[in-house]
Parts: structure tokens; sequence; C-alpha cells
């Protein structure tokens, strides 16, 4: 159960996802995302979770059809936060798509959890200081102050599954905490240290942010367009996507069904500016994640980018894979333009969507897509999935303070064999 | 008896630490506080925090970010940023080599409870009592995530390496350690600054009060940040020397409603992982501070350990509770400790164990075991 | 009042701001400082400043030409 900082004699294991749970504006579960990705949904709507009426705009991205009672059994219902409770939600979801009860995670030795997030308890900080406003701080709702922490999100979802022999952590590295999630899990299962790991991401819609990003003048009229020459920002989501790695040997072992193998990631910092993000950084951390999965930029047939639609990031990114992939960057896809930016979940998710495009043989299509901006000069599969031999996917995500996350998946067997019928169980789910 | 056989440190070590702290700014002071035993407490001014909910709290001394840190780059800047942004510069005039490679394999990893709360609520607030919802200030939206302590550090000091910001309420710190470590292992840098900050505010201080529970006598609110510099034992900078060797780190949750159970198998696996006994401990530095609800952690502790080990000054009772950055100043507090210990006062090979452990109210529950060179210093 | 709301950001003596002095290049200003002197102008003087006028905005000048149009709208 304790990580001694000796090595397991050199030996790196591969790690892979076996399986995956999913809140999004376009579906829940594995089985309706990976349709509405296909299909090139928008989620779109005015956002309702709290009272937008004076915003100048106000469209967004919610999860639908979601009772936190559906999928809290053990914890109180009023200690679990809107964040903790998708994040609970979604991990459930992947388990039960992995084909792993929790009497099975309690057998094996030691686990890790990684839950990433931008706001955390953010949400319910608001109401606090809404409550508090006309009464003053006397009158605080103690129900909403105790689930504030982030650290909530991790802790209490090992606590509902009842894992006690694990490493529980929320990571907070905003817009980019999934990869960062899903890469330490890759770290703690690599080195033999945890069994299989719990990771992705989790936000929920709240007001601070999006009274922070019309300020800077970040959010768009009706839809978010990455990589358009007439794109005027981004659209806030919320969601969660979680995944569930294993080593394959184990994994292979129990029969598991195996979407992709996690090779690599890399992190960096821009250490350059607050909100900005720098070329030459943002393309060295996609260079640390390459070599980390041991491969060259021609071996990457996509990128699942980070694509929010905003002028500075669309550009930036799109000029760092020019200079990192020789000026022949592969086709990407931007599925916030589906999804929104989830913030935390956001790279979870853009995640997800490349390890259904590795197992399934598709490109999801960057939507709402008019005219390329020659700026940024990519293939981004405009409006359509296409059918596509994916290899290998890399999948970025930048976040403010140039907390850069690169991860790289690839197809688990080296060569893509198309399923010839799709696994029943996602069908089912939600 | 401790089966790992001295000598050279295998696993890694902490080369250098700092903090801000309510003794004031930088190692010395810190160091001088803990061996005088100096209480920090006091009661908060309301004409500086307005109407909070706590009769004292432990303050760092006349610390105004701008006055510490200069204007450049550090408007609108938040309390609990401009804590470590300090502590980070105090460290590096005791490891000034490490941003020499243009800082590409230094990485830092802090511990944070949700940021800084007063500074989501003032923004929150704006957007409520605005003329427009939008109408928040601007220069407040780069502390508007969780990770703005981490990346500012980096930006001021030029490290570039990978960034990482956990939340784990008190055992925030020994996870920072662990990634760290983790980092090293995965040789995705070759050190890591490991370290964590807490701001005292009026939101934390309501936040506080109405998240504890009546009963509790909890101990008074502390604010600060403390570093430590993780290298990997064979690559040490020039004019460094181990000041303690990390054998294990270990952590669990405890989903039972009973962290004490949770904690001694926690405590017998971070034991069992260095190869050592409970008799190897020298110290044993507890999170609990005078009159928290975590007793049962001090009572294991010195079930396991024995009272004098668990003798030494438990650091939240001088400087509050510090919450996120509760568990690196525990550590801080042990290398203090050592370095004023007597000669004599050390293991058969002048080595010395010490032990960390810390339990979160919402189930959260870490370890670490130290061991301290006779060599160190 | 528009020049005390860019001194203030741009943290410049009074004296320091001439009309044509480019805030990015001569004051070193950056896009958050952008958004801060338009917010701060949109709340002081109840005006909307749209994007496209924001980045017009390079210097006292032109933040005061581009003000009288937007009052007159």
């Amino acid at each position: 159960m304790t990580s001694t900082g000796v090595s397991t004699n050199g030996r790196r294991r591969r790690v892979v996802v076996t399986g995956m749970g999913v809140l999004s504006s376009i579906g829940n579960g594995v089985g309706p995302f990976t349709d509405a990705l296909r299909a090139g949904r928008v989620g779109t709507t005015d956002i309702t979770r709290f009272d937008t009426r004076e915003f100048p705009r106000r469209r967004g991205h919610q999860v639908a059809d979601f009772e936190p009672g559906d999928w809290i059994h053990n914890l109180p219902l009023d200690e679990v936060g809107p964040a903790a409770a998708f994040a609970i939600a979604a991990t459930r979801m992947a388990m039960s798509d992995a084909g792993l009860s929790t009497s099975e995670l309690h057998k094996r030795r030691r686990g890790f959890i990684a839950v990433g997030t931008t706001d955390g308890g953010v949400p319910d900080l608001d109401g606090v200081v809404e409550a508090v406003l006309p009464g003053g701080l006397e009158d605080m709702p103690a129900v909403l102050a105790r689930r504030v922490p982030a650290s909530q999100l991790s802790v209490h979802l090992a606590r509902e599954l009842g894992l006690r022999n694990v490493e529980a952590v929320s990571i907070a590295t905003a817009c980019a905490a999934g990869n960062y999630a899903i890469g330490a899990g890759l770290d703690a299962v690599r080195s033999g240290e945890a069994d299989y790991a719990l990771v992705g991401g989790a936000d929920v819609l709240c007001r601070k942010t999006l009274a922070g990003f019309t300020r800077l003048g970040l959010v768009a009229e009706e839809e978010c367009r990455p990589f358009d020459a007439g794109r005027d920002g981004l659209l806030l989501g919320e969601g969660a996507g979680m995944l569930v790695l294993e080593d394959a040997d184990s994994a292979r072992a129990r029969g598991a069904r195996v979407y992709a193998e996690v090779m690599g990631y890399g992190l960096n910092c821009d250490a350059h500016h607050p909100v900005a993000p720098e070329r030459g950084s943002v393309g060295r951390c996609m260079r640390l994640a390459l070599d980390d999965a041991g491969i060259t930029p021609e071996d990457v047939d996509l990128v699942s980018v980070h694509g929010t639609g905003t002028e500075t990031n669309d550009i930036t990114e799109a000029q760092a894979m020019h200079d990192v992939f020789d000026a022949k960057p592969p086709r990407v896809t931007a599925v916030k333009s589906m999804i929104g930016h989830t913030m935390g979940a956001a790279s979870a998710l853009g995640a997800v969507a490349a390890a259904l495009a590795i197992h399934h043989g598709f490109v999801p299509p960057t939507a709402n897509h008019r005219l390329t901006d020659p700026e940024c000069a990519l293939d981004c599969t405009p409006n359509r999935s296409v059918a596509a031999n994916v290899r290998i996917a890399q999948n970025t995500a930048l976040a403010f303070g140039g907390n850069n996350a690169v991860l790289v998946l690839g197809s688990p067997d080296g060569r893509r064999t198309p399923p010839a019928v799709r696994n029943p169980r996602e069908e089912q789910l939600c | 008896m401790l089966s790992t056989e001295a000598g050279a440190p295998r696993r890694p070590v902490i080369t250098a630490w700092s903090a801000v702290s309510p003794f004031g700014l930088g190692r010395e002071s810190f160091e001088l506080g803990v061996s005088t035993g100096r209480t920090t407490a006091q009661r908060p001014d309301t004409g500086v925090w307005g109407v909070v909910a706590d009769p004292v709290a432990h303050l760092v001394p006349d610390f105004e970010v701008r006055q510490v840190l200069g204007r450049a780059g550090t408007r609108g800047l938040d309390r609990a940023t401009g804590l470590v942004v300090t502590a980070v510069r105090e460290l590096l005039r005791h490891a000034p080599d490490i941003v020499d490679d243009s800082g590409l394999t230094t990485a830092v990893v802090l511990g944070t409870t949700a940021g800084s709360a007063q500074g989501y609520a003032d923004v929150t607030r704006a957007s409520l009592e605005g003329r427009r919802p939008q109408d928040v200030p601007p220069v407040a939206l780069p502390n508007m995530a969780m990770n703005r302590a981490a990346s500012a550090s980096a930006i001021f000091h030029g490290l570039r390496g990978p960034n990482s910001t956990l939340a784990a309420g008190r055992v925030s710190g020994l996870l920072a350690l662990e990634q760290g470590r983790r980092m090293l292992a995965q040789h995705r840098a070759d050190r890591v600054v490991v370290g964590a900050t807490e701001e005292y505010s009026q939101a934390r201080s309501w936040l506080e009060h109405h998240r504890r529970r009546a009963c509790d006598e909890a101990a008074a609110l502390g604010e600060g940040s403390a570093v430590l510099l993780l290298e990997r034992p064979d690559g040490i900078g020039a004019e460094r020397t181990v000041l303690a060797e990390v054998l294990a780190v270990t952590s669990c949750v405890d989903a039972d409603g009973d962290p004490v159970a949770v904690l001694r198998s926690c405590l017998s696996a971070v034991l069992d992982a260095a190869g050592a006994s409970s008799a190897d401990v020298w110290a044993a530095m507890p999170s609990s501070c005078g009159g928290t609800p975590e007793t049962g952690e001090v009572r294991l502790l010195e079930d396991m350990f024995g009272t004098e080990a668990v003798s030494r000054p438990a650091i939240g009772s001088l400087i509050g509770d510090t919450s996120a950055a509760a568990s690196v100043f525990q550590i801080a507090a042990l290398l203090s400790t050592a370095q004023h210990a007597a000669v004599g006062d050390r293991g058969p090979d002048g080595d010395r164990l010490a032990l960390v452990s810390a339990v979160d109210p919402d189930g959260a529950v870490a370890c670490a075991l130290l061991r301290l060179p006779s060599s160190g210093r | 009042m528009v020049r005390e709301i860019i001194c203030n950001v741009l943290e410049l003596e009074e004296g320091e701001l001439s009309p044509s002095g480019r805030f990015r290049e001569d004051y070193g200003a950056d896009s958050m400082n952008a958004v801060e002197i338009q917010s701060q102008i949109e709340v002081a003087l109840d005006v909307e400043i749209e994007r496209d006028d924001l980045r017009r905005m390079v210097d006292l000048a032109t933040v005061l030409a581009i003000l009288e149009t937007a009052k007159a709208r």
C-alpha cells in the first residue's frame, strides 16, 4: 500500500483504459456520448443552473437528466457538492463500463484516485455569498460552507465507493486538470504503485466563472467555433469524464475490453503570463509527451485539441502544432464545439473522445465550422465525423497560468481492428 | 531495528526549505520561533480583516503583498499567492542554482484548500451587486483558478518544469511530497519545489467557523506558506547537503468514520515500506494542534512511538491551523527541531527517523517517514 | 477621469501619460491591463465598449475618440 520511491526494477508497466464514464451536454454515458460525437451533435442551450438573465451572453452547455440520488448510495446527499456528485456518477459509469464492481476493486491491493477540477466547490461558495448578502456572514448556510474544499471531489468519491487503500487527490490545475489527473494515474499504475486508477475531471457551471469570462470578453454569442475565421469566443460548459486505468497484463487476464493504451504525457509551465499561452512552451510540452510515449510526431494520427474558440488560444495552439509537426499537423478535432469548455473536465472528455476515436475508428468533427482561419491552417474535421484508422491520438490541454498538459493515447495492439459488434453494455448506460 | 542501511540515501532528499509564517519571513525566523516555542496568536484587527468569527488567529506579521514583493507583476495578486511566491523567493536564497538551466527541469507542486476563498467570494459578490453581472474587477481574474499560486511562483522565479496544484485538505502537503517524489521517479523533473499555502481572510474565517461542528474546540486559524526542495539523491546541487531523506509516504481514506484506525494502518504501512519499526522513530509530529478534534491522532502516536517522541511542541499549537499548509509546516518544524536537538539525542548510527502524520476531517489520512542524517549541516 | 483610470491601471504618474504614448509598447501594458481599462471606464462612465473598439484602444487619444462615438450611440 505504500510507495517507497524504489522503482519496480526499471520495468514500466503498460497502462490501458478499460472503462469510461461521461456527463456532458450531448449525452450521459459513453454510449450516448459516442453516438453524439459521431453525429456531430451540439449541446448548446441557455444556462439555467444559476440566474443568468442579466448576462449579455448566456449560451452554454449543461448536463441534463442528472439526479445525484441515482448515483450516491452511501454518503448523505447533502454532504456532496454538485461537482463531487458529477465525479461520483461518472466514475460509477466508468466502472460499470469496465465491468468492475466496487467489491472487485476492494480486492485489489492499492488504488489511485485523481479528479481534476477548475472550480471544485466554488458553485457552493457562490451559494454562500448569495445567502449572506442580505443578512451577513453569520447567516452562512453550513451545508454549503462544508462543501467548498476541492479535496472532496476525490475523497468523497473514495468514501462513496468504500475504497480505503487509495491515494485520493484532487488536482486543481484549471483547464488542464483532466490531463494532469490521467497522467498522474498513468505514473501510479505504470510504476506498480497502484493496481488501478480512477482518474479524470469534473466541473459544474457557476456564476463566478461566467462573470469572469464575460469580463475578459471571451464568451461567444451563439456557438463556439474553434479555428473558424469568424470565431468569437468560448462557451462555458459543465460535465465530467472519468476513466478506469489498469495495467495491460491484468486487464488482459480478466478479459477486459481495452479502449486504448495511455502511452505517455508531458507537463510544463510557460512561466510567462497569467492568462495568455506561449507558443514555444506549448510546443515543448507536446514534445515532452511524444518523448514519454516513445513516438515521433509523424506517428500521431489525430490531435484532440484544446481548441477553445478564442482568438488567442486557437492561433497559439495551431502555431505550436505547426512547429512540432513540421508544418504538417495531423487532422484535429475540437470537441468543445459540441460540449463547450467544461473546465477541469475538458481534457478528460477530450481524452475520452480520443480513446473512442481509436477504438471505433472515427474522428469526431469540429462542429459549427464555416471557414477555417488561414492563421490556424488546420484540418479540423469540419462538421461531419469521418471514418479513419486512428492508431495514435494526442490530447492537448492548456490552462491559465501556463499549465500545459499533453496526453498520448494509442491503439492497444498497435493497430486498430474495427469492433464487429458494438459492446452492448455501452448501449445500456443511461 | 532499522534495516535500511545507513549511508548514502537512495530515496528522494530534502535539501533546502523555507517558510513565510506567523513567526515572520524566512527560515531563520521560523527556526527561532520553533526553538523558543513562542505562540503567535493575536486578535485579528477588524480594521484590516473586517468582522471575523475568530477571537484570535495566527497571522503573518506585516505581510502586505506589494510591500514584500514589490510592484512589478503583483497588481491584484491574492494573499495566498503572495505568501508562496515569497516563500519560494526565500527558498531560492538557499538554492540559487535551480533556475540555472532556464528552470526547465524544476517542478512545482503546491497544495491548496480552494485557492483564495476571499478572492472568489469578492468576485461573486461584485457580480451580484454590480450594475451588470460582468462588472467584476479584472485585476482579480487571474486569481480565479486554484493554480494561481503555483503558476505565479513559476512566473516570478522562472520555474518552467511541471507545475501542479493539488487539493487534499490537511494532508495536501504530504500528497504534494508524494507527487513530487513520483515526478522524480518518473524523470519528469530533476528537482521539485514542494509546498503549500493558506491565507487568513474574512471568507476563510467564516467558512471554517461554519464547517466546524459546534462541539469542536477547534484551534485558532493560522496562515502562511512552507516550501521544500526535493531532489534525486544522486543529483543534488552544489553546496547543498541532505537535510532529510524521504523514506516513504503513504495515504488512505477513512471510509468508515474511524480515522484513528485508518491512521494506524497507514503508520504500519509506512514503517514496513521503510523497513523500520516504531522503536526507531525519534520524533513524531501530528497534524493536530492544541485542542483540535484529532486528539485521537496524538494518543495513537504516543501509543506507538512513546510520549517522548511526541513531546516536541506540535507546530499547530504555535502557528495555528494552517489547513492545506499544515503538513508542510510539520516537516519544516521537524527539520528545525532536528537541527537544534542535542548531539546525544540520536540513534546509534547518528541518524534519526522522524514521522509526520495528518488527518483531515473530510476523511483523508496520510503519513510520511523521514530519515534525518547526522551529517546534515 | 479617463486619464486617471489609465494612469491607475498602468501605474503611471499623471505626467507620464502622453496622448500618443502607446499602452503596450511604451508603458508595458498587457491584455489584462486593456480589459482593466475597459472595465473601469465602462463602470465609471456607464458605457459599453465593443470588442473591436477595445482592440483599437492603443493610446489615450484613441480611447478618447472611441468614447466619443460610444457615447453618441
